[in-house]
Parts: C-alpha cells; sequence; structure tokens
C-alpha cells in the first residue's frame, strides 16, 4: 500500500481540563453539576520536562475524578513554563486535551513524528511517561499519549 | 463539608470539536488518530436562542465513537453560534462536553439557582432539547444538556 498509514489511537481514557482555580473549579463541578468529587494532588514536580526540545522545570496542582469510563483531570500549573501555564496566558481556560493510554510509547512517537508532529511537551520518567502532540494546524486537538496502559489505582 | 449537588449529570458523552472545514478535519483525524468512520450531516436550525436573542443557524457536523464517548466535529457554515464566536477567539479545538438530562428545562431551572444561566439552547418539543450552559466564564468548561425522547432515535443529528 501507498503513503503512510493511518494512526490508530485507543479510545479516550482522559478529559484535560486547564484552569486558573484549581480548587474553586473542583468545587464548582461537584456543587453545580456533582461531577466529582475530585481527588487533588496539591503539587506535581515536572523536572526536565522536554518543552518544545528544551528540558524545563515547572509545578503543578493536578486533580482527578471519573465520569464514567473516563477520568476528567484538572490542572493548574502553580510556577515555571509548560504549556498549560501557556495555555492560560494566551487568555484560555477549560478544555485542553484528550489522553490515551498506549502499550508501546515510543512507537507511538515515532508514528507520530512520521506524520510530522513533535511532541511538545514530554518525559518519559521509566515508570511512566506521557507527550503531548499538538493538531494545530487542523483541528486544535492536543492529544496526550500516556505510558502504562494501566491507569495506576489511586491511593485513598 | 460539601453540600449535596444541584444536579448529578451522568457521565460525559460528546466531546464537541470546533472546526473550520469538517471534510478537511475528518480526513486529517482519520489519518492521525484512527478516528472514524464519520457520519456527516449538514443541519439548518430556525429559532435558536443565542444569549437572549434567536437567531437561524447552518452546521455541518461529523460524528464518531472513541470508546464510551462520541466525538463531534462542527463547522458553522451560516450564522452566529457559540462555536463561531469560539472559532473567532481562540481558533480551532474542543469546546464543549455534552451530557444526557431526562428533562432539558427542569435542570435549567434548577441551575439557574445556581447561577447558571443557557447561552445556546432550543427545544423540539416531544422530540429534543439542548442547552449550551454559560459555565465557560466561571470555569472554562461549556456544558451542553442534551435530552432526546428514545421513541425518536431516527431524529438525530441535533448540535
Amino acid at each position: 500500500m501507498a503513503g503512510q498509514s493511518s494512526i490508530v489511537l485507543p479510545p479516550v481514557d482522559q478529559i484535560g481540563l486547564v484552569v486558573r482555580d484549581l480548587e474553586r473549579t473542583a468545587a464548582f463541578y461537584y456543587s453545580t453539576f456533582g461531577l466529582g468529587p475530585f481527588s487533588i494532588v496539591p503539587e506535581v514536580k515536572f523536572d526536565g520536562v522536554i518543552l518544545r526540545g528544551r528540558p524545563t522545570d515547572s509545578k503543578i496542582k493536578v486533580a482527578f475524578a471519573d465520569s464514567g469510563s473516563l477520568q476528567i483531570e484538572l490542572i493548574q500549573p502553580l510556577e515555571g513554563e509548560n504549556i498549560y501555564a501557556e495555555f492560560l496566558q494566551a487568555g484560555r481556560e477549560g478544555l485542553h486535551h484528550l489522553g490515551f493510554r498506549v502499550d508501546d510509547f515510543d512507537g507511538m512517537l515515532a508514528r507520530f513524528k512520521d506524520r510530522g508532529l513533535e511532541p511538545v511537551f514530554w518525559k518519559h520518567f521509566g515508570f511512566t511517561a506521557f507527550a503531548y502532540l499538538d493538531t494545530a494546524k487542523v483541528g486544535g486537538v492536543m492529544a496526550e499519549v500516556l505510558w502504562p496502559k494501566e491507569r495506576r489505582k489511586r491511593g485513598k | 463539608m460539601t453540600k449535596e449537588p444541584a444536579v448529578r449529570l451522568p457521565p460525559v458523552e460528546q466531546v464537541g470539536i470546533v472546526v473550520r472545514d469538517v471534510d478537511q478535519a475528518v480526513e486529517y483525524f482519520a489519518a492521525t488518530f484512527g478516528w472514524g468512520p464519520f457520519k456527516i450531516r449538514e443541519s439548518e436550525m430556525k429559532g435558536v436562542t443565542y444569549d437572549g436573542r434567536t437567531g437561524d443557524c447552518r452546521l455541518k457536523m461529523a460524528f464518531a465513537r472513541s470508546g464510551g464517548v462520541e466525538i463531534e466535529l462542527i463547522q458553522v457554515l451560516e450564522g452566529e453560534t457559540p462555536h463561531s464566536d469560539f472559532l473567532r477567539r481562540h481558533g480551532e479545538g474542543m469546546q464543549h462536553l455534552r451530557f444526557r438530562v431526562d428533562d432539558c428545562d427542569g435542570t435549567i431551572a434548577v441551575l439557574a439557582n445556581e447561577g447558571v444561566d443557557p447561552l445556546w439552547h432550543q427545544k423540539f418539543p416531544g422530540i429534543a432539547a439542548f442547552a449550551y450552559m454559560k459555565t465557560d466564564k466561571t470555569s472554562g468548561l461549556m456544558v451542553e444538556l442534551f435530552e432526546k425522547k428514545e421513541s425518536r432515535e431516527g431524529r438525530g443529528g441535533l448540535a
């Protein structure tokens, strides 16, 4: 068959939102829509994460809740450079990315690279890995490729 | 102390993505994400209430599934809608999450008490109703409520 074959992502697993005030937003979603309750991780250190080819250190606050089979993730940038801070700086707030969990992280990134999509923000930590791919050219969807395939069980 | 939620929406059923050109986006997402096959449809909508005023619009939409959710691509062909506003302000991208409700009017009334009002909404009596809620200003997220009478399944294709 001539040409590139299609990349096939697994079903959407996560919907990610970037917000200015995570606690307030999580409380609002739960009290108004029954979305949540969210479990909040007050600080996540993102050291040496590659932002468009350059290592960066940043801190974020995250929260997770389930909506059926999907995970809803709220992200508030706390300090440093990352794509979440950029999103807010661009005057955006809200829906940010769709997350897809894969078995073959490196292979998936290689296939995206073949199609001209380089990760804009990514790191392989050894025990877990993530990479954001921005389809800014068409459709404007930020896809997050996540490894491992299975979501980690969140402790109580 | 957390008070009881005003409403309890069911799981997200749809992610709405505003695009400039549905045909181009369908082709791109099929090749790049493996999404599809998409069902493509044009819809002429008369008398939709948008921020208190009534207007007409024409949309081109494409629908596909990704596991538990539907992916909706939306292109505005004519008229002013929250999608055309989104496109002007942000460009293409994810614009709303849709949740199914049994009673759209009733849910709107409960949410009004929470200070959340409908932005873009319409009722098709006995068939369906939808309402995009003004939650994007408070939290960035546009929530769409959607009510549909299951006996009229064949009538789908609402935004």
